[in-house]
């Protein structure tokens, strides 16, 4: 199986390396941050996988908390995209 | 042995179903549609790898927290491609 | 994994350049962020899985929202929308070059002390009653270190809390989003004392889950439907709290074990657990006071 995991852990790093391109060149912010979800959940398969390949549990809980917490940063996006709306007072 | 070869098939489908996430992300002529791709396919994508592995999974809890894991990047991913939706086409409300 | 590895690299060192290179602040804070995501990936490889964890949870959570929340101030502020471009992204390009080239020729350089280190962190770790070496490290053999760390967080707070906080508009209710965050946060706040109490025995430990709780908190916060999640957090005991409790039973050992920072034998771990437990109260209400929250 060992082969397996490497294998599939060379395709997510790829997909990282080719979403890379949306990264850079997305024409507007909201494309990166699709791209940020790509880098995200592509994360969370190579952890999983890096987990069974070299048998680190630990590797699981990082994922938890990409998982977790990968919907915080569209959020502080996507806020402060509404605050823009209505006018705010920086002091 | 037979569940070796079924984890294979799996991550082959898994392999699939990323790669053409991230193609449609890159050849999708708007956000919009890159959304779609995103959400849909490499959250596949994930599902299939999450299945693999669990097939392979040392003990029973290491199984759960696989699917906890999936489960939870299946709902923040549908979450997030709501909100960046939302930003790219403002929501007007009811008359 | 060689393959991997190196693809790996060349994607960070891509995302690096993009990030100097980014044309907003916006933009650049986007792309650290995913850097920032990356280089947990790049951690786990190089074997440093605490600190993968700890980026992942930071950056990822809070520092990510921090550095968003941060840039937009910049961009409505007047000096962010005087500055008719953005500055020029060789000066730090080339600082960035040639830091590099000074730690390269650094690493070349250094003796590995691995050896020694961990053998003798090994050889004690049965007397620290701790099954987790950097836990055990963090909080036994190194625990004065720790403390100072914890006050020097303490001190950013404050001063943090000295310059004006921005004001902003209350996040809107969102019905869909708030239906999904009032299942995430009760399984983040889960998740964080899950990593509290794995710290002891393997990854974990009171940073990481400090700092998945106050992205949990800050959840809340963004669903909108909870305005008051940080409110119980910006009480000033909250943050001090973690310091005294540490500071209380060191200064207590010097009667129970001998040693100011001792344990006694038999307590080390229950002891160690509870100092853990008030850190990471008072590190994730230092991480919200950093974000600071005024609404009109």
């Amino acid at each position: 199986m060992n082969t397996v995991y490497t294998l599939f852990a060379l395709v997510l790093v790829v997909n990282l390396g080719v979403g890379l391109l949306r990264v850079l060149r997305g024409p507007s912010d909201a494309d990166r941050l699709l791209a940020g979800q790509l880098f995200a959940s592509t994360g969370v398969a190579l952890l999983l996988t890096l987990s069974a390949a070299g048998s680190l549990p630990s590797l699981r809980d990082i994922a938890l908390v990409f998982a977790l917490l990968g919907l915080l940063v569209v959020l502080a996006f996507v806020h402060e995209g509404d605050a823009i709306e209505g006018s705010d007072d920086v002091s | 042995m037979f569940l070796d070869a079924l984890s294979t098939l799996l991550f082959v489908l898994a392999t699939v179903f990323f790669c053409a996430g991230t193609i449609g992300l890159l050849r999708l002529p708007d956000t919009l549609c890159r959304i779609h791709a995103l959400t849909k396919a490499d959250n596949l994508g994930l599902g299939f790898a999450a299945l693999a592995l669990i097939i392979q999974a040392e003990s029973l809890a290491a199984a759960g927290q696989i699917i906890l894991i999936w489960l939870l990047a299946l709902v923040a991913s549908a979450t997030a491609g709501y909100r960046v939706a939302r930003r790219c086409v403002p929501v007007d409300p009811p008359p | 994994m060689n393959a991997v590895d190196a693809l790996l690299a060349l994607v960070l060192l891509a995302l690096a350049v993009a990030c100097l290179w980014a044309k907003t602040a916006r933009t650049g804070s986007l792309l650290f962020i995913t850097f920032g995501l990356l280089l947990a990936l790049a951690w786990v490889r190089l074997g440093a899985i605490d600190v993968a964890l700890a980026e992942a949870a930071i950056g990822a959570g809070i520092a990510g929202a921090l550095l968003l929340d941060a840039a937009r101030q910049f961009e409505h502020s007047p000096a962010g929308q005087n500055s008719a471009r953005a500055p020029s992204p060789w000066p730090p390009s080339l600082l960035m070059l040639f830091l590099a080239a000074v730690l390269l020729y650094a690493l070349s350089t250094i003796q590995p002390l691995a050896g020694d280190a961990t053998l003798a962190v090994s050889a004690a770790l049965e007397s620290s009653e701790i099954a987790h070496p950097v836990t055990a490290v963090l909080l036994v053999f190194r625990a004065y270190d720790t403390l100072l760390e914890i006050a020097v967080l303490l001190v950013a707070v404050l001063a943090a809390q000295a310059a004006p906080s921005a004001i902003r508009a209350s996040p809107k209710y969102d019905p869909a989003l708030a239906a999904v965050v009032g299942w995430m946060v009760p399984i983040a706040v889960l998740v964080a004392v899950y990593l509290l109490w794995a710290g002891s025995s393997r990854t974990g430990g009171a940073f990481q889950a400090a700092a998945v709780l106050a992205g949990a908190i800050l959840l809340a916060r963004f669903s909108g439907q909870w305005p008051d999640a940080d409110r119980l957090w910006q009480h000033a005991g909250v943050r001090v709290f973690g310091l005294v409790t540490f500071i209380v039973v060191g200064l207590s050992g010097a009667f129970t074990a001998g040693a100011v920072l001792g344990y006694p034998a038999g307590w080390t771990g229950g002891l160690v657990l509870g100092i853990e437990a008030a850190l990471m109260l008072s590190i994730a209400a230092s991480l919200l006071a950093l974000f600071g929250w005024k609404e009109r």
